[in-house]
């Protein structure tokens, strides 16, 4: 399923970011769910040596989401960063909500322990690398 | 109002004593876990030494990889009880069910955010296994220079887990080759059909330049994300075995 295909019906809003400009800050609360339409981001984590790059993100690809998963602590695990001018879509978080909330209990439990460990490992990276 | 699901199946209850393995390293499995009473240890437990990545207690779950790899993938760590406890036991299949009958949308962000865990955790590993590497001595100096020499070449090849029933065959492109390992570019998700952890042996059947068939069994070294070219990703590889006739002709081919 390629990014086209899901992103024009499901989309609530489309927005531009020019070079270097910061879509989101590592920290911040938001549960808002973007996809790259076009150009790219980079995914930056904080460390003691100052920010690391840990992922570029091209046309297609998905970021914000854990904010959204993790209703219990929404604050951003990385600085996501306009690579070049960018055009991004939003996801259309309410229905989305509805749709996450009528999943089964074991479903949601499943995914919010995958999400918890996906922050971890987010953050144990950014400790080997500023190691 | 929603309505809440309220099909899934009777959850089975076990209760284990303290220091009861749960779930072993290296043995297939498909239960997922939750915890309702008590404590457990997730560790590695290689022969020489056992490391804890975690205590998990009330209301935690592991096993979880199984509902990502649909219990095609071994274990990757072992869970012992560290006191007495209760475990509710799930079965994926369901639990695969209702995630196949989500909204299109909601299955492409899933989707991303499972892809992100697989690749994330084989990242982690990778930094920890160079870590490690970079603390023991070297102790192969016995390795020519004529073996050592590495060629860039750009040629197809077709890898699979050296068990045939393990998994399904993938492609790769191999970029640079010695008489000892090899570099291969590979899509990322390719980590989603069998394991790419450091250790593991693949079968590997390229070509060179001139036409010439190898076939290999080859050893998994590192693997790292390609910032240059997100959605790729490079495995290096110890060739540990030429078949046939690959050993001679991959000691021509590096000397010319």
């Amino acid at each position: 399923m390629g990014a086209s295909d899901v992103c024009f019906s499901y989309l609530a809003t489309e927005v531009d970011y020019a070079d270097q400009a910061v879509i989101y800050q590592e920290g911040s609360e938001g549960d808002w769910i973007y996809v790259v339409l076009r150009g790219q981001v980079k995914m930056k984590k904080a460390t003691a040596r100052g920010p690391v790059v840990i992922a570029t993100l091209k046309e297609g690809d998905v970021f914000g989401e854990l904010g959204f998963f993790d209703k219990v602590n929404r604050a951003r695990t990385e600085t996501i960063v306009a690579d070049g001018p960018v055009h991004l879509g939003i996801f259309d978080i309410p229905s989305l909500d509805r749709e996450i909330d009528s999943a089964s209990p074991r479903f949601r439990i499943l995914l919010r322990t995958i999400v918890y460990r996906l922050k971890e490992t987010i953050n144990k990276i950014g400790s080997v690398v500023a190691e | 109002m929603v309505e809440t699901k309220d099909k899934e199946p009777p959850s089975i209850l076990l209760n284990y004593k303290k220091g009861d393995l749960i779930v072993k390293e290296g043995d297939y499995g498909v239960s997922i876990y939750k915890v309702v009473s008590g404590r457990v240890k997730v560790s590695k437990e290689s022969p020489d030494i056992e490391i804890t990545l975690s205590v998990l207690g009330q209301g935690e779950v592991f096993g979880e990889m199984a509902f990502l790899n649909k219990g095609k993938e071994v274990r990757s760590a072992s869970v012992r009880a560290l006191e007495d406890c209760a475990l509710e036991v799930w079965h994926p299949a369901s639990l695969l069910e209702e995630y196949g009958a989500m909204s299109p949308v909601m299955k492409y962000v899933i989707g991303h955010t499972l892809n992100r865990f697989l690749r994330m955790n084989v990242l982690y590993a990778n930094l920890l296994a160079k870590k490690k590497q970079e603390k023991v001595k070297v102790s192969h100096k016995a390795r020519s220079d004529r073996k050592q020499r590495r060629k860039t070449i750009e040629r197809q090849c077709v890898y699979r887990p050296m068990d045939p029933s393990a998994g399904a065959k993938l492609q790769g492109r191999v970029t640079d080759i010695s008489m000892i390992g090899m570099g291969i570019d590979v899509s990322s998700k390719n980590i989603g059909f069998f394991s790419h952890d450091p250790g593991k042996e693949f079968h590997v059947v390229t070509s060179l330049p001139s036409g010439l068939g190898l076939e290999m069994a080859c050893q998994m070294k590192s693997i790292r994300n390609k910032e240059d070219m997100p959605g790729r990703m490079r495995l290096g590889l110890e060739i540990t075995s030429l078949l046939g006739e690959s050993a001679k002709r991959l000691g021509f081919f590096m000397t010319t």
